[in-house]
């Protein structure tokens, strides 16, 4: 049975199937030279040019995650803001209560 | 037969003329590139003064506990308010990256999740991962919960509910869900271990087209800025197969593509203003690219600087010990400097061999990246000078997977496989 089928693959159908794949072959490899003529047509700009306007965009934008250079103003800092809110509430709580004694102690 | 066998032999001619073309198109290419290739960065910006090493400019703020494992992913919301991030222990968490509460928790539909994304508008979440579907929520704006102009301490309660609402169910990937980013309100972007990415759109609550090109895992994708890019319309996948590909949203093959290296692209990042990108592999290298001049502009090796540092601190120690011997299983031999002594040094630090990247991303600016390495945690580069300026997240007890810095440029997270966040600010 099996041999039967892979004859009829091999033999009468054989043919049709390899022209196939070569056809299929030839159109992947057409379509490759396409893609490869598209790449070398594509404009490209040297990459020292490339450098100089990656530099030009760092240096003019503001960053603050780098305060060496941008100082970012403390009332800027919604972190630092929130952190220094949270200290003040927390010492007026204290001084109200009478110098340090917060809802719970842990002896 | 006869008819059959000659269009045999011309196709075969023809595929023969086809490959010798390819091959003098692959040379032309090679020959291009090389020739727009005339200089790296660092060459270019010998005279833009260098930033001080180990300047400890970040303050830790906030350390977010809550997640019970590793976190898996976490997400700045466009307003640099809030981080969502998504942890195997079923849930998502959205924290207020200023307070550090929790402000909603969401139940996954499936625990194992590798990404998440957050909509622009802030009204959706996505989860994907292990079960090959990538779930959008639906979540609950918190305008009214945040009360009515009490802008006290009382305002920011934890007001965290544990609520799920699913808008979308998007099927359709054959294999692992890596990576998914909104790109509108309405669409979402997919990359899989089925070797392609998908566009879904929410609103129609379909796939709106696949992305077939690469010939291995896709591993990350980095949208282009929506606000500042002129292309909109464009995005960047990172694959196993060792290629970085620019995909048009509009077409199903990708529209440049960029080899590598022969390891995994773990991670890819846009540089800030959309010309240029990051890949962090496997190889433990970082490597930018340029869109315009379609090539590789940089390469910042870790080994490279270790073995730079190393080396002064050879020489300063060779000249301040120059008559002892550096180890003790010198002293056998001559006991002065030796070349000995230096590949003793530098088999101590063959153990950076193996330093996969995990998660880059740019300051603001793009002066500054960080990096998040397999063994080595978080590195501050330069971009300008390839040189490392510091680290953070050493306060984590654990792996650091992930280092995002907030849309605003003014906080930084990291995510770490401790179960913990935490934000940093100048």
């Amino acid at each position: 049975m099996t041999d039967n089928t892979n004859n009829k693959i091999n033999g009468v159908n054989g043919g049709v199937i390899s022209d196939r794949i070569a056809v299929i072959k030839l159109k992947r490899i057409q379509e490759l030279n396409n893609r490869l003529k598209d790449t070398l047509r594509r404009e490209r700009i040297p990459a020292s040019n490339a450098c100089l306007l990656l530099i030009n965009y760092i240096q003019e934008t503001p960053d603050y995650l780098i305060p060496y250079i941008f100082k970012l103003p403390l009332e800027q800092n919604k972190y630092a803001r929130y952190q220094t809110l949270k200290n003040l509430k927390a010492n007026s709580k204290n001084t109200s209560n009478g110098g340090g004694a917060g809802c719970c102690i842990i002896m | 037969m006869t008819t059959a066998s000659q269009s045999g032999g011309d196709i075969q001619k023809k595929i023969a003329l086809a490959r010798q073309e390819a091959r003098i198109l692959y040379n032309e290419v090679e020959q291009t590139k090389l020739r727009t290739k005339d200089v790296s960065l660092v060459d270019v910006t010998t005279k833009i003064e260098s930033l001080p090493k180990n300047y400890n400019n970040l303050k830790l703020y906030n350390t977010l506990k809550g997640h019970q494992t590793k976190i898996a992913k976490i997400v700045w919301s466009s307003d640099s308010s809030s981080i969502l991030s998504a942890s195997q222990d079923g849930y998502m968490i959205i924290w207020d990256a200023v307070t550090g509460f929790k402000k909603q928790a969401i139940t996954l539909e499936n625990q194992w999740v590798l990404t998440c994304g957050y909509s622009p508008n802030m009204n959706l979440v996505a989860a994907a991962g292990l079960d090959n579907v990538c779930t959008v929520y639906r979540i609950k704006s918190d305008t009214n919960e945040h009360g009515n102009g009490d802008s006290t301490i009382q305002g920011y309660q934890m007001f965290g509910t544990f609520y799920q609402s699913v808008q979308s169910i998007f099927k359709g990937h054959t294999a692992y869900i890596s990576d998914c980013e909104f790109i509108s309100n309405s669409q979402i972007i997919t990359a899989s271990g089925d070797m392609t990415c998908a566009l879904w759109d929410i609103s129609k609550g379909s796939k709106v087209r696949e992305f077939i090109d690469h010939l291995g895992d896709v591993l990350c994708i980095d949208s282009f800025p929506q606000k500042k890019s002129n292309n909109p319309n464009l995005f960047i996948s990172g694959s196993s197969d060792g290629n970085v590909k620019l995909w048009d949203l509009r077409s199903p093959t990708s529209s440049q593509n960029f080899y590598v290296s022969n390891s995994d692209v773990n991670t890819i990042k846009l540089f800030p203003n959309g010309n240029s990108f990051l890949t962090g592999s496997d190889d433990g290298l970082i490597r930018l690219f340029d869109f315009r001049s379609d090539c590789e502009l940089n390469t910042y090796s870790l080994a490279n600087q270790f073995a730079q540092q190393r080396q002064q601190q050879i020489r300063q120690q060779m000249t301040q010990t120059l008559k002892q011997p550096l180890f003790s299983f010198h002293r056998n031999n001559n006991g002065t400097s030796s070349p000995t002594d230096t590949f003793s040094l530098s088999s101590i630090y063959s153990s950076f061999e193996n330093p996969g990247v995990y998660s880059i991303d740019f300051s603001k600016s793009g002066r500054l990246f960080y990096a998040c390495y397999s063994e080595f945690g978080c590195m501050i580069w330069d971009t300008l000078k390839q040189e490392i300026v510091g680290s953070v997240g050493n306060d984590h007890s654990n792996k650091i997977n992930q280092v995002s810095v907030s849309p605003d440029g003014i906080g930084l997270a990291t995510a770490s496989w401790d179960s913990t966040i935490k934000i940093y600010s100048a």
